[in-house]
């Protein structure tokens, strides 16, 4: 009660501040007044009687400051002044300053900028209702290591009516369509959805309508995502209802979605789904993924506890398809997030260590700034500051320092989301924008407030011990504490560094090893485009292949251009189609990885065109195009099936297809990743299934960039109704396969490389810093007869220990957590000896360099004028 | 005249806890308490009042007064109230509240045991 009615009094105290000064000098003036006409009344003159009025009052001033601390808030009035001070002081060492504000800054934006990537995409919740409880649902066949596969549809039926942990359950495929209209044609990804996906997904329309059951009926309906609905549409508020050609179809548009949704991935429109007759095959499980949303509370075990009881229920009904295969829950966001996540978190808590490097070096600064000052504070302390108003002061200078670290810190984190925005926005789904929103800036203050404790508050502390002999101002050697804090940050500076550096090594030979994998084609030059040709204009495949031969023979025409091809799908393209075959006269297998290969057609030249190695046979000639069918194998499949004998001319089919005889064998080459084995292939002529999907294969020495927009006209001028998509250098495709490993590299080693710098410059501080305040020691010890070598050992061996300290510590730390990069890393162990010991031995280097120099100075300064300054 | 005779400097207005002064204040409390208990005063009228009141044993610093006054207030014993003197002046006045007139009960009769205690002390 008395707490708030005093708390009351001192807010309208402040409030009314201005009110209240004046009240109380007039209260003042008043009494003078009274004092002073007593005065006159007892005889005095009037300008006696008031000076002595005057003096029995005292000090106006004292009597009002005394006034103005029962009023307010006087701590506060003192934070204030501390504020004052401390900026002054920072404004009286500019050079200092701004070495410690630079440094900060670089710290606090390497966190905050690798934060903005964490937040859009692991923490910012995913643009559906309850993002939280919605799961993909795959197949399994444990026996068979396959894992992620896509469900069947009657798979997916049992599920969705049998399991009991699921709030709904629905089924989607990729889905593509060149639209038509206003504008150039243009390919638009979507997705064909089943009518429960919308519901499972928790989230509506802005307009019209999702799918209904009956659709799958009448399926030429829409729903329009809200960008393609900008772009396309002007935002047309009337949109539903009205027709959309998309493949020479026209669609009804039904719904538009509101503006972040996408699904899955980069989908932006949706029709639904037609079931078709290879779709109702329990062992068609292709094309189809699933997505469930839990029951409220429901843990994702018990609910693939239940989906496992139904799928061995299903395993025992249905042996034939499926025996052995079973269902897997993945939460949405590590479904969609992928790879991508851990390399974010490796990047983060790289990140993390270097602002505490960087609090290192900052503490290691104001210990030794703290030093130089303590007369300053033997004197304040000597008028009455005790222990805990200097650390107030020192903290509040901190807290200063990290303001204007924040400042300047902010040109930096644009900068550097900017980068990563180029780098990481539209090249994966989940990450379609990167902004510095008002999160990111909370983690910016909140991670500069830690750095404030770690790098203000424990050197402070340490520093404010303080005895009367400090007044004296002579002494400016360390103390004991503070000695040994600035050690032990230099240490845990070298520690950290050693860590990254570890890091970085080990990524860094990844990628050499990742660059060295033979792949068996050539990148360099090739550049490829896709083209859909829609069965409205291109109705069969005479049509479609008198339209490729003019895009082939227009392309071949451009200048610069040397080669064409063309294919199903490029090396590393995603092109993933394997189908059942038979080998005449070989027993079939019926299940496994042995029952299927992986297949495509390509045209003339497409072997020739990647340089991929012709061991036997003849490439594809034009003759095939209308001779007997025949195929060519790769020497992986050719082993498989006829060990040393000779394939030319022994025949295979696919599924109850004509038989082909086998007219070459080429050499193996990557398909799939990069780092995972060559699988069997076997290829046709093009003309043999007359794929609608084609992706053309040019090589040219010119620059992509320039070659681009030609490509593009060239193709628009054969088929105005095609949009080409993918578009870019094989090479571009490739990188996308090392693409996280290549992104923790360069950042670990950016991280690794400030973060040495700074951590040398602690070590160069602490050496140099010791020699200053020990120069009459060492002055007296050269008078005494010690050789300048001598003293340059010793501040060399000081130097060393510290190091051998830091490295030791930072083996112990990266043994520990090497761990995390093993996903990606290649070919070497995360705890590689080598490289650990290289990057000791890196390290120790370095800090000789950063010792010597100070030795250096050391054995050529005179020693007696240290002596002589006193 | 010294200046600061005043049982209360300006400072400990601020600093607050140490013990032998919190007494003194105490007793300047207790004796504005006191004299507005007869009545509604301004600060000089209180210091003109205790003076004449203790035969000019006691003479009040301002620099002490003023401070006092404002404690009082903020702890709801007195109020401040601007008023006419009888020369028709504005000046402050300040009036015992309900909880002041209890505190003041309260004060006097543990100032009394104070006394006493003291002086059973100084007679033994």
């Amino acid at each position: 009660m008395r707490y708030w009615r005093n708390l009351l009094f001192r807010i309208r105290s402040v409030l009314g501040r201005k009110h209240a000064e004046r009240e109380r000098l007039e209260e003042m003036e008043f009494h003078l007044m009274m004092e002073t006409e007593k005065n006159v009344r007892s005889g005095m003159e009037p300008k006696e009687a008031r000076r002595q009025a005057r003096a029995a009052f005292g000090s106006m001033v004292s009597h009002r400051e005394a006034l103005r601390d029962g009023r307010g808030f006087p701590r506060l009035g003192a934070v204030a002044r501390d504020l004052r001070l401390a900026l002054r002081s920072h404004l009286r060492s500019p050079w200092f300053t701004a070495i410690i504000v630079v440094t900060l800054a670089i710290g606090i934006a390497s966190t905050s900028a690798t934060f903005s990537a964490v937040h859009e995409v692991l923490i910012r919740p995913l643009p559906y209702g309850d993002p939280d409880r919605l799961v993909v649902v795959t197949s399994r066949h444990e026996e068979r290591g396959i894992e992620g596969a896509n469900v069947s549809h009657p798979d997916f039926l049992s599920w969705r009516d049998e399991v009991r942990s699921l709030d709904g359950l629905g089924v989607y495929t990729g889905w593509s369509g060149t639209l038509l209209g206003e504008g150039p044609a243009e390919l638009i990804w979507g997705a064909a959805l089943s009518p429960e996906v919308f519901s499972v997904l928790d989230v509506q329309p802005v307009l019209g309508r999702g799918f209904r059951s009956e659709d799958s009926v009448d399926p030429q309906v829409v729903v329009l995502g809200h960008s393609l609905w900008n772009r396309r549409f002007a935002s047309d508020p009337d949109v539903v209802g009205k027709g959309v050609t998309l493949d020479g179809t026209t669609y009804t548009v039904v719904g538009v979605m509101p503006p972040a949704f996408r699904f899955p991935y980069w989908a932006e429109a949706w029709v639904p789904m037609a079931i078709e007759e290879p779709h109702r095959q329990r062992e068609a499980r292709f094309l189809t993924g699933a997505i469930g949303r839990l029951k409220p509370g429901m843990k994702l075990q018990e609910a693939q506890a239940d989906l496992n009881r139904v799928s061995d229920r299903l395993a025992v009904v249905f042996p034939d398809s499926n025996d052995g295969w079973g269902a897997q829950l993945t939460p949405l966001l590590q479904d969609v997030v992928g790879p991508l996540g851990p390399a974010l978190w490796i990047v983060q808590s790289a990140a993390a260590l270097v602002l505490l490097v960087v609090c290192g070096n900052v503490a290691g600064l104001l210990l030794a700034r703290g030093l130089r000052r303590r007369q300053e504070f033997a004197v304040r302390c000597a008028l009455g500051a005790g222990r805990r108003r200097l650390v107030a002061l020192l903290v509040t200078e901190s807290l200063v320092l990290a303001g204007m670290g924040i400042l300047a810190s902010l040109p930096l984190l644009l900068v550097g989301v900017n980068w990563l925005r180029n780098l990481l926005v539209d090249r994966f789904a989940v990450i379609t924008a990167l902004e510095v929103r008002p999160q990111v800036l909370i983690f910016t203050l909140v991670s500069a407030l830690v750095a404030t404790l770690l790098f203000g508050v424990l050197p402070a502390w340490a520093g404010s011990r303080l005895g009367v002999s400090d007044l004296g101002g002579e002494r400016t050697g360390e103390t004991r504490s503070t000695g040994r804090v600035r050690k032990a940050f230099v240490v845990a500076q070298l520690a950290l560094v050693v860590t990254l550096l570890a890091g970085a090594a080990l990524l860094i030979r990844s990628i050499r090893a990742l660059d060295s994998i033979d792949l068996g084609f050539d990148v360099d030059g090739e550049v490829s485009a896709t083209v859909d040709l829609p069965s409205s204009d291109y109705p069969d495949a005479d049509t479609r292949e008198v339209a490729l031969d003019e895009m082939l023979r227009k392309i071949s025409a451009m200048p610069g251009v040397e080669a064409t091809a063309v294919a199903q799908g490029l090396p590393f393209g995603g092109w993933n189609v394997h189908r059942y075959y038979q080998i005449e006269g070989q027993p079939t297998t019926s299940s496994g990885e042995e029952s299927v290969v992986h297949a495509q057609a390509v045209g003339t030249g497409f072997f020739e065109l990647l340089d991929i190695d012709l061991l036997r046979g003849r490439p594809f000639h034009a003759g095939d195009r209308t001779g007997p069918p025949v195929g060519i194998v790769t020497e992986s499949f050719a082993r498989r099936h006829f060990g040393d004998g000779d394939p030319l001319g022994r025949r295979l089919r696919f599924g109850s297809a004509e038989w082909l005889t086998i007219v070459g064998v080429v050499g193996d080459f990557r398909h799939f990743d990069l780092t995972s084995a060559t699988r069997p292939a076997v290829y046709v002529p093009w003309q043999m299934w007359s794929p609608t999907r084609a992706v053309l294969i040019l090589r040219t020495g010119r620059e992509f960039e320039s070659l681009s927009p030609d490509l593009r006209s060239t193709l628009a001028e054969v088929a105005p109704n095609v949009a080409p998509y993918e578009i870019g250098p094989l090479r571009q495709i490739l990188s996308y396969q090392t693409f996280h490993t290549r992104l923790v590299r360069d950042l670990l080693t950016g991280f690794a490389t400030v973060s040495a710098v700074l951590a040398l410059i602690g070590l160069y501080g602490v050496i140099s810093f010791g020699i200053a305040c020990r120069r009459r020691e060492l002055g007296v010890r050269v008078s005494l007869g010690a050789t300048p070598a001598s003293l340059a050992r010793d501040v060399v061996g000081q130097g060393l220990r510290l190091s051998a300290w830091g490295i030791l510590a930072g083996l112990v730390v990266a043994t520990a957590v090497s761990g995390f990069l093993s996903s990606l890393l290649y070919r070497v162990e995360a705890r590689d000896p080598v490289t650990l010991a290289g990057i000791a031995l890196l390290v120790l280097g370095l800090s000789i360099c950063a010792t010597a120099f100070p030795a250096w100075r050391v054995s050529n300064q005179d020693p007696t004028a240290a002596l002589r300054e006193s | 005249m010294p200046k600061n005779t005043s049982p209360t400097s300006p400072q400990s207005a601020e600093a607050g806890a140490q013990p032998p002064q919190e007494v003194l204040r105490g007793t300047l409390d207790l004796l504005i308490l006191r004299v507005l208990d007869t009545g509604p005063r301004h600060g000089w009228a209180i210091t003109q009042r205790i003076q004449q009141t203790s035969k000019g044993v006691l003479e009040i610093n301002q620099g002490s007064l003023y401070p006092a006054l404002q404690r009082l207030e903020r702890r709801g014993w007195i109020r401040g109230e601007w008023r006419r003197t009888e020369q028709n002046r504005r000046a402050r006045f300040y009036l015992l509240t309900p909880d002041g007139e209890r505190a003041f009960g309260d004060e006097q009769i543990s100032w009394r045991r104070y006394v006493q205690a003291i002086e059973a002390v100084l007679t033994t």
